[in-house]
């Protein structure tokens, strides 16, 4: 193993500069990877507050008995989409409002113009689909009618896909040109290397000795890249604070690196230059 | 050891060998001999798994070499060793790395790899080049380098192809009683060369090649 890391390292000397290069375009797709999935992080926190903010209000017919409200808040959390149901009476409800409003205004109506409800609060993954949900609940016994943020909901829901269609696109696109770079660098160090592998083959080397050098390489390519696009998300940092960018865009303050893709990147990293000079080394043929 | 059965081997539809068969038995020296074009090469090739034969069964110890598997062939090459008639020597390393790479290539510990390589170059009388670069050395010392590598793992059979092709008579008596040095040892060793005069005075088994067959 000390043999193969050695020969891997001296190859990798031998071509520092294509191997910088790679190396380079490596990291910038990473750092291009890492941003997306930064944003699509941080899109899901954002839909996380809005939703648990985003209540569905179903508003009860009068003439509903107790035992009933609870015969049909269990038929509600049966559906499994809510995070919370909390029954708020039409009592519960007028004190409410005398806190807001002046109680003389509200006591000059006479009687209680309000209604049971139950307030019930999504879960972030049946967010996609409220507008069933909602009619669901609408033809349920007792249900007089249901109030939903439709409008904050679906405009949401178009954001959500389409962003993440679109980073999706573009993290497979990246990906793909990662594992082609350093498919070729690879590639191209093997041909470099066809007498020595001929010779090795006919002194019976096996598959895995012959190709584990350039594993390696791969690996270290992928390991170095992903340092690299390391230091540029660091630099940005850097930038963005000294530069006072975020007075200027204040939503920057608001967004959150999630620390494991700095664990993440370097694992990620390791495992497409493995695979891809896996991929382009190919089958080892000795006859 | 080593049998072949009605073996047949065509190039480009062309006939190279036509219906062999013969058998060399364990801790034999043999030589094939014929002119050149003869298919002295292409019959060492069939045994050491990096030509295919055409028609016909070899069997080399236990290896059935008409069926048998690419991942197999490396087990093949720790049984069978060759040595080249361009010897396939790494011309940029020393004579120590090269003559390592086999029992490198095995796994041994770097000091058992040190033992093994001092002793066969000192059979070779070449101890003195250990640390010279390969490319620094004559024809008859790569030669020599080249059976140091084919013996060092200790085969149960070396293939050698014309070993004394460029050498003075001297240096070609040389190299063919380190052969028999290491048929001694129970290796069975089968050499094709075209040169009579290594096998003449000897009671060695000759395989004669021509026109696509063997005579004896
Ligand atoms: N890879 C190949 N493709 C096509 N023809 C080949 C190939 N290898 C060998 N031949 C042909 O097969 C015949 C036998 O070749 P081979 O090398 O076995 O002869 P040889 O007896 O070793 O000759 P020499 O004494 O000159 O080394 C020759 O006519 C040669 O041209
Ligand atoms: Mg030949």
């Amino acid at each position: 193993m000390k043999r193969h890391i050695q020969s891997a390292i001296k190859d990798i000397w031998n071509n520092r500069w294509s191997t910088f290069l790679s190396v380079l375009t490596v990291a910038v797709c990473f750092f291009i990877i890492t941003g997306i999935s930064i944003l699509l992080y941080n899109l899901e926190i954002f839909t996380k507050k809005l939703t648990t903010k985003a209540a569905v209000v179903i508003f009860l017919k009068d003439s509903i008995t107790e035992e009933q409200t609870n015969y049909l808040m269990d038929q509600i959390k049966k559906m499994g989409v809510f995070s919370k149901l909390q029954y708020i009476s039409k009592d519960m409800a007028l004190k409410e409002m005398k806190d807001i409003m002046e109680p003389s205004l509200v006591e000059l109506i006479g009687y209680n113009p309000l209604y049971n409800t139950i307030e019930a609060y999504l879960k972030d993954e049946a967010l996609t689909t409220v507008e069933d949900t909602v009619n669901k609940i609408k033809s349920l016994q007792f249900v007089d009618d249901v109030y939903y943020p439709a409008n904050i909901i679906t405009g949401l829901k178009i954001i959500r896909v389409t962003l993440w269609n679109f980073g999706i696109g573009i993290f497979i696109l990246l990906t793909v040109s990662v594992l082609f770079i350093v498919y070729s660098t690879i590639r191209s160090f093997y041909w470099k290397k066809t007498e020595e592998i001929e010779i090795l083959k006919l002194l019976g080397a096996t598959p895995s000795y012959i190709r584990l050098p350039f594993l390696i390489e791969g690996a270290i390519i992928g390991l170095i890249g992903s340092m690299f696009s390391k230091l540029f998300i660091f630099i940005v940092f850097l930038l963005l604070q000294t530069r006072h960018i975020y007075e200027f865009i204040p939503v920057l303050t608001q967004i959150v690196i999630p620390l494991e893709i700095f664990y993440m990147l370097p694992i990620f990293g390791i495992l497409s230059g493995v695979v891809s000079s896996f991929l382009s080394v190919g089958k080892i043929k000795y006859q | 050891m080593i049998t072949f059965s009605g073996v047949y081997k065509y190039y480009n539809e062309i006939p190279v060998l036509q219906g062999i068969s013969f058998h060399i038995d364990k801790g034999e020296l043999a030589f094939i001999t014929g002119p050149s074009g003869a298919g002295k090469t292409t019959l060492l090739k069939l045994i050491f798994g990096s030509e295919v034969a055409d028609e016909g069964e070899i069997k080399v110890g236990d290896f059935e070499l008409s069926r048998i598997k690419n991942s197999e062939i490396p087990r093949l090459r720790r049984f069978v060793t060759f040595v080249f008639q361009d010897f396939r020597l790494r011309q940029d390393l020393t004579v120590f790395d090269n003559v390592a790479l086999p029992l490198r290539i095995l796994g041994e510990k770097e000091k058992e790899i040190k033992l093994k390589v001092m002793d066969v170059l000192r059979d070779v009388a070449l101890r003195h080049k250990v640390d010279s670069l390969v490319r620094t050395l004559s024809g008859g010392e790569q030669q020599k380098i080249a059976i140091a590598r084919a013996v060092v793992t200790n085969p149960q059979i070396i293939l050698a192809d014309e070993p004394t092709g460029n050498l003075d008579p001297e240096a070609s008596q040389e190299i063919i009683n380190l052969f028999k040095k290491i048929n001694t040892r129970g290796c069975t060793v089968l050499i094709a060369t075209h040169d009579p005069t290594l096998f003449q005075s000897s009671s060695y088994r000759v395989l004669k090649l021509k026109d696509g067959k063997i005579s004896q």
